[in-house]
């Protein structure tokens, strides 16, 4: 590596840092007043990008109709942005946060199948900047001009953004709405065209920075989930609602990778380090040890009233003799269930029993716990791939490797949850995705071990399992089992230690619960779970690939819980198979599955702000709140 | 139930509300003449800051009426109840701790209304001089006093034609409750109408017109501060200690 393949990283990096810190800025201003934790915003970055791409080819070349294509992007997207926010967000402040996140997921779904509608499966090149094509001589090396008008831009937006909350009217109420809203509304601001305007402005700001990219970057569709992960670890890291913050993340991080690509590949001490390999995970990284330094980021403050308002808490009660009954009868007709249906059905159920099994112990942590896990697909994973490298490296029976794969998630989990239950709410949440994502590029890479990107094949069952029926059977065995164990920790002394935490940390506390070493032993306990349920899913596909544990699937189990309802354990299990079912019945019929189910999401949480079973129950009940 | 006088400014009737599946008040009756400071009575839970929440829209009515210069309030959102002349200034101060004093203030700006005394900062660092000396200043670096006049200031910034206050004397120090009582005597003079929960006997007092008495999310007291001490039954039931 040289001098100056260095210095060229570097700018490419800082050019990176600028866009990056115009996404986080937005993502930071709207979950400073709202308290929405938007997941649409990176949706909203991809949109920026595509339709700036669709713009500058219609309004012809030259730097009107490139500078043009870019303002009247971010614009529209702005646009978009408030639309979403009177349409969904305005009707659901009201629910608990998760449901809000859950919304916004379904936006997610829904601008992933109406982009892949309006401009195709294919990545689409974008044009370059007319006038801004060159490079400028720097210490010998070409360095775009591009490149330099956007490290220009960083600061010059942060400026700019400085000066509207420090010297404006709407500023000073977006910063009083930021400390406290309900007083910001008794002292006579309309806060809902507060929120609206500040959905529009950081939307707006999400598109510019997409649209931005144009040049440097072609469209796709993996765009989304991309630049949403990475905006929540620019925020995270620099700390919530800190703009200044975001701007120093965007840097380091941008510095951080590009020094990755540069070194390339190092012989140190005998070993070869491949640092460009670094840079799928170093972020994830890089929050993981702020995090753990520094639990509020770089210059954020601990937040206030994240968690749900103590009116909103189910009380738990113990089921009545007639829910033993039902519990049983469904439990006796899933058996039965072989005799009636085909090979397809069976493979479906399957699925199903897995996948509420992964959901039930996510909602081990989020229920009980309180403890939002946006990583849970990790211990799924760690399950998947401790079951398949067993049979494939070692040769193990398929009993030893279901009943050891259980143990190797709750290790991984002892070992993550020791660092998360020292930080809450969102910035727990964003700590278990990047152990999941550092997990997930770890299972990528490692060729020989893991098999990289190709994954492990022909992992199948032992001879007595491996007709569809009998796998079922001991899938539905192996699950209840594990279901009705998590369902009696809960309802024992460590589960209403672990409410207590949740409910009232302090006063817990007080009462001699050590509400951090109880949470601590949850991820253990709800990492085994989610383990098992990884290690039966190996042996119903045959093979796995890092897929296995993606962001996806996170997102899916985080989907499957909100869907059913956080208040039961009934919910999430609910909510898997119906997540399960709904997902193969659309994907049968139609290519825009993902447009179908959000859409579905979203008449489900406008509808049912308690999810499924929670909502049920509320009606079976009768409304008393 | 008495017939509304004719300078009724609010006429609270049969209000009830609460928290979830608490209730707290069960059918409260008030009436705010125009220009009066009224103090609101009673021992702690009985439902003082239950009722003024309520009729500023920040808890939500189960029953009753609310009614401002004749126009129901009760089910409006609190910024609509605040434009329209009610001002509210909290128990726990709820200064912006981010913001400094003259923001503070901002936020809370409205037009001029007819009826009501107008407010600027100049006006407001005269009634709290301390407040005037500290304009730059963030809200969460003032004392519990400076904090106390700030909210109470950000409020008149919105010109309202009745204040409710809600236990402006909690936790100061004497000599702060003296000049806390001068100021709001300052804005009873200015034609200001006050709600004034308390539960210090002595600063109401000093400053207070009639008196309601609440126990248990009722009123079961009305009458003028010397009815209310020529009744020692009353006195006796609801406020000794």
């Amino acid at each position: 590596m040289t001098l100056a393949d260095l210095l060229a990283q570097l700018i490419n990096g800082l050019a990176n840092a600028s866009t990056l810190f115009l996404l986080a800025s937005g993502l930071s201003l709207i979950f400073g007043v709202t308290r929405v934790v938007n997941f649409a915003h990176g949706s909203l970055y991809m949109v920026g990008t595509y339709g700036a791409i669709w713009l500058a080819e219609h309004l012809g070349g030259g730097g009107l109709g490139f500078w043009g294509a870019v303002l009247i992007a971010a614009c529209g997207v702005a646009v978009l942005g408030a639309l979403m926010e009177l349409a969904v967000l305005k009707r659901i402040y009201g629910a608990p946060e998760l449901f809000q996140l859950l919304a916004t997921f379904a936006v997610v779904l829904i601008i992933k199948d109406v982009a892949l509608m309006a401009w195709g499966p294919e990545d689409i090149l974008g044009p370059r900047a007319p006038g801004l094509t060159g490079a400028i001589e720097l210490a010998g090396q070409p360095i775009p001009q591009y490149d330099v008008l956007l490290i220009v831009l960083g600061p010059v937006v942060l400026l700019a953004l400085k000066l509207l909350l420090e010297r404006t009217r709407w500023g000073v109420l977006i910063r009083a709405a930021t400390e406290d809203r309900e007083m910001v509304s008794a002292l006579g601001v309309n806060q809902v065209w507060l929120f609206t305007g500040v959905f529009a402005l950081g939307s707006g700001l999400a598109g510019l920075a997409g649209a931005l990219q144009m040049p440097r970057e072609p469209a796709s569709l993996g765009l989304d989930l991309i630049a949403i992960t990475d905006a929540f670890v620019v925020v995270v890291v620099g700390g919530l609602g800190s703009l200044g913050g975001a701007f120093l993340a965007a840097l380091v991080i941008g510095i951080v990778k590009a020094l990755c690509f540069a070194l390339g590949t190092v012989d140190l001490l005998g070993y070869t380090l491949n640092f460009s390999k670094l840079t799928l995970v170093v972020e994830f990284v890089l929050m993981a040890l702020t995090l753990a330094l520094r639990p509020w980021g770089f210059a954020g403050r601990p937040l206030r009233g994240l968690r749900e308002a103590p009116g909103t808490i189910e009380h738990v009660r113990t089921p009545a003799r007639k829910f033993w009954t039902i519990a049983m009868a469904i439990v006796a007709l899933l058996v039965l269930l072989p005799a009636v249906a085909d090979d397809y059905t069976l493979v479906l159920a399957t699925d199903c029993a897995i996948f509420a099994l992964f959901a039930a112990s996510l909602h081990f942590l989020m229920g009980p716990g309180g403890l939002a896990s946006f990583g849970h697909a990790a211990y799924f994973g760690i399950g998947a791939y401790a079951a398949g490298m067993l049979a494939k490296q070692a040769g193990a029976p398929m009993l030893l490797a279901l009943f050891a794969a259980p143990f190797a998630a709750a290790a991984f989990a002892l070992v993550f949850g020791w660092f998360c239950v020292r930080l809450t709410g969102v910035y727990l949440a964003m700590l278990t995705l990047a152990f999941a994502q550092i997990v997930w590029s770890v299972a990528w890479q490692w060729d020989d071990v893991t098999g990289g990107s190709n994954g492990l094949v022909g992992v199948w069952p032992a001879p007595w399992a491996a007709d569809k029926t009998h796998f079922y059977w001991l899938t539905i065995v192996l699950c209840t089992a594990t279901i009705a164990i998590l369902w009696r920790v809960m309802h024992a002394p460590f589960g209403y230690s672990l409410r207590a935490g949740r409910d009232a940390n302090l006063r817990a506390d007080a009462i001699g619960i050590d509400v951090k070493r109880v949470q601590w032993f949850a991820f253990p306990v709800a990492g085994a779970a989610a383990g098992l349920a990884g290690a039966l899913y190996v042996y119903s596909k045959g093979s796995l690939a890092p897929d296995v544990m993606a962001i996806s699937r996170s997102v899916d189990g985080l989907v499957m819980v909100l869907l059913g309802g956080v208040q039961t354990l009934t919910g999430p299990v609910v909510g898997a198979a119906l997540f399960t079912w709904l997902q193969d019945e659309i994907l049968r019929r139609t290519e825009y599955w993902r447009l179908i189910l959000g859409l579905a999401i979203l008449v489900l949480v406008l509808l049912f702000p308690r999810g499924v079973v929670g909502s049920l129950r509320r009606v079976v009940r009768g409304s008393d709140a | 139930m008495t017939m509304p006088a004719a300078d009724a400014l609010l006429q609270v009737t049969d209000l009830a509300s609460g928290y979830g599946r608490a209730q707290i008040l069960y059918g409260v009756g008030l009436e705010l003449r125009r220009g009066e400071v009224v103090a609101l009575l009673g021992r702690n839970g009985a439902g003082k800051s239950t009722t003024l929440k309520t009729l500023m829209g920040l808890v939500r009515a189960r029953q009753g009426q609310v009614t401002l210069l004749g126009r129901r309030i009760e089910g409006l959102s609190p910024f609509r109840i605040c434009r329209l002349g009610l001002g509210y200034v909290p128990e726990e101060r709820r200064v912006f701790a981010g913001l400094t004093v003259m923001e503070n203030l901002e936020v809370a700006r409205r037009p001029a209304r007819t009826g009501a005394p107008t407010w600027t900062p100049q006006r407001l660092f005269e009634l709290f001089p301390n407040l005037g000396r500290m304009r730059e200043r963030r809200g969460g670096e003032m004392s519990g006093g400076e904090q106390q006049m700030l909210t109470i200031s950000r409020t008149l910034m919105g010109n309202p034609l009745a204040v409710l206050l809600d236990e402006p004397s909690e936790g100061l120090a004497p000599v702060i409750v003296d000049e806390m009582a001068r100021a709001i005597a300052e804005l009873k003079r200015e034609g200001l109408t006050i709600l004034l929960s308390e539960q210090n006997l002595r600063f109401a007092t000093a400053i207070a017109d009639r008196a309601a008495i609440i126990e248990r999310g009722t009123i079961r007291f009305t009458g003028t501060m010397a009815e209310l001490f020529a009744n020692t039954e009353v006195r006796d039931q609801y406020l000794a200690v």
